[in-house]
């Protein structure tokens, strides 16, 4: 069987599907609905979930929302058009999702959730996301050990549409909000973005040239942080990051960011698959619907075993 | 301008209607499964308030089910490192089998031999077999880290809470009762050669290192 992944923008996935639709094979079909490449955390959840479900028989129909809950939902009709047996999806919303995995569902296609959770159950098969708390303890944790318990800081947040933005940004607070020494003096959303990140940080770092630390809600946003302090000279600034993804585990190795959290989301992509395809075939993935997988800290003493969102042994 | 102010008004509808939905879905009740191991008490996910979940469960349903659960920390301690999946099974939980580490639940004693209460992640080091060397590691708080407490309760369900949001102030709230409960009483000064004896869970996460513990019962003589 062959193996076919296309990668559509969503302009184009109508007129593609439409042309593709007599040459689909016998082959089931798995949609994997992401946020944009852009990211490579996103990449290699798409090639994490593609590669597995090419290991068990399965086409692929790769696709990305832009984070767009509109697109996301014209993505899922054509997911369901196209006849796919089971949805893998990033999704671009926790409220605005429901909906769209739901209408799915009522057409008769299950969706299996990675990364990011809605924010009702009952509705996708499973929900397998990282335990986003957790990781932002431990970030947070060697965050205030480089800071030494005191100095002002800054945050950049993710997007807010996003639980993970709010979680990591609590688990962050839980920490360091203990330690009545360290000062937070703004806190920005960056949208996940490196180049907003770079912006904000710049603006940040004029209003509070005395900053100490910066502690990012995901490495992009790091790397864009990281890119300003370094333009203005100020590489003694602490970064810390979340996510782990390669550019900073090179940062980290370089003595540029200090650390970053890693998510498994290369695994945490094949995971669900394979839940879809043991779903598809016994009508029970054997697991609880909301799924955590736990972090794993990044840093210097570790980084150099970090590749493409997974720990090498 | 005036399509600008004409807009207000739409939003604050829409946002109306969102918020309006999201509390309807989350109102729905839970599917049969969970339902049907739904415990009563510490973890039930009708009363709102973590905090108050987190009070009114300890004594009837957290303490009683860590008292039942604990090892002797003498005895695992040389089984966690050929087969922690058994000492695991006995005396801890975990909720799945990837991607999660086990939370055990032992009891100790020792001498004291480091102490760090500069931090307020104070913690106090205990030599447990009197080799002067630190077995293990008892968080002494005010903070204390990760969710170990949480992560041991087998009747406690990530699904049954609304979000990851809810389900981490519900293992803070746990952490805040054993910090208010049994770790704010605890002595600070002079702790080095102390005896420290305890009843508390550790996440297994860090094989080959002292478990760093979260006492529940603890008392420092």
């Amino acid at each position: 069987m062959t193996f076919k992944k296309l990668l559509l923008s969503a302009a184009m996935a109508g007129a593609l599907v439409v042309g593709q639709a007599g040459a689909v094979l016998a082959a089931d079909l798995i949609a994997i609905i992401t946020p944009s490449h852009d990211n490579p955390f996103f990449k290699a959840e798409a090639d994490g979930a593609a590669a597995k479900a090419q290991e068990l028989g399965y086409e692929t129909l790769v696709l990305v929302h832009d984070d767009d809950a509109n697109k996301q939902s014209q993505l899922m009709d054509t997911a369901v058009a196209r006849g796919a047996k089971a949805i893998i999806l990033d999704n671009a919303g926790a409220d605005a999702t429901v909906a769209a995995v739901q209408k799915a569902k009522d057409a008769g296609v299950p969706s299996f959730l990675i990364d990011r959770e809605i924010n009702a159950t009952g509705v996708a098969v499973s929900q397998i996301v990282s335990n986003n708390y957790q990781g932002a303890q431990l970030g947070a944790e060697e965050f205030v050990k480089h800071m030494g318990e005191a100095g002002k800081y800054v945050e950049l947040v993710g997007k807010e549409s996003d639980t993970n933005a709010g979680i990591r940004s609590q688990g962050y607070h839980d920490v360091i909000d203990q330690y009545p020494d360290l000062e937070m003096v703004a806190q920005q959303s960056a949208n996940w973005s490196q180049t907003e990140a770079f912006e904000k940080m710049e603006s940040m770092l004029q209003a509070h040239p005395d900053i100490k630390g910066v502690i990012s809600g995901n490495d992009t946003m790091a790397m864009g942080a990281w890119a300003a302090l370094e333009a203005a000279g100020r590489t003694d600034v602490i970064v810390v990051g979340f996510d782990g993804s390669n550019d900073v585990r090179d940062s980290i190795t370089k003595g540029g960011i200090k650390a970053t959290v890693l998510q498994p989301a290369y695994r945490q992509a094949e995971l669900a698959v394979e839940q879809a395809d043991q779903y598809l075939k016994t009508g029970s993935t054997g697991a609880d619907e909301k799924q955590l997988m736990d972090c794993i800290l990044i840093n210097a003493d570790n980084a150099a075993k970090l590749e493409t969102f997974a720990l090498k042994e | 301008m005036r399509i600008l102010l004409a807009m207000i008004p739409a939003l604050m509808l829409a946002g109306t209607i969102l918020s309006g939905c999201r509390i309807e879905r989350t109102g729905e009740s839970p599917p049969a499964a969970a339902q049907g191991s739904q415990p009563a008490g510490a973890a039930s996910p009708g009363s709102a308030d973590p905090a108050a979940r987190a009070a009114e469960g300890w004594d009837g349903k957290v303490l009683p089910y860590l008292q039942g659960k604990a090892g002797e920390f003498a005895e695992l301690r040389p089984m966690l490192a050929t087969s922690p999946d058994e000492v695991g099974r006995q005396h801890g939980y975990r909720p799945k089998e990837e991607g999660t580490p086990w939370n055990i639940v032992v009891r100790a004693s020792g001498t004291i031999v480091e102490a760090n209460t500069k931090s307020r992640a104070a913690t106090a080091g205990l030599d447990t077999d009197g080799d002067g060397q630190v077995d293990l590691t008892a968080q002494l708080g005010p903070v204390i880290r990760g969710t170990a407490i949480r992560d041991v309760l087998d009747f406690v369900r990530f699904e049954d809470f609304s979000n990851q949001i809810a389900f981490a102030n519900f293992g803070k709230a746990l952490n805040t009762q054993a910090n208010d409960r049994v770790l704010a009483g605890l002595p600070r000064e002079d702790l080095v050669g102390r005896r420290m004896t305890l009843l508390g869970v550790f996440t297994y996460d860090k094989p080959g290192q002292p478990p760093l513990i979260t006492p529940v019962e603890a008392s420092i003589e």
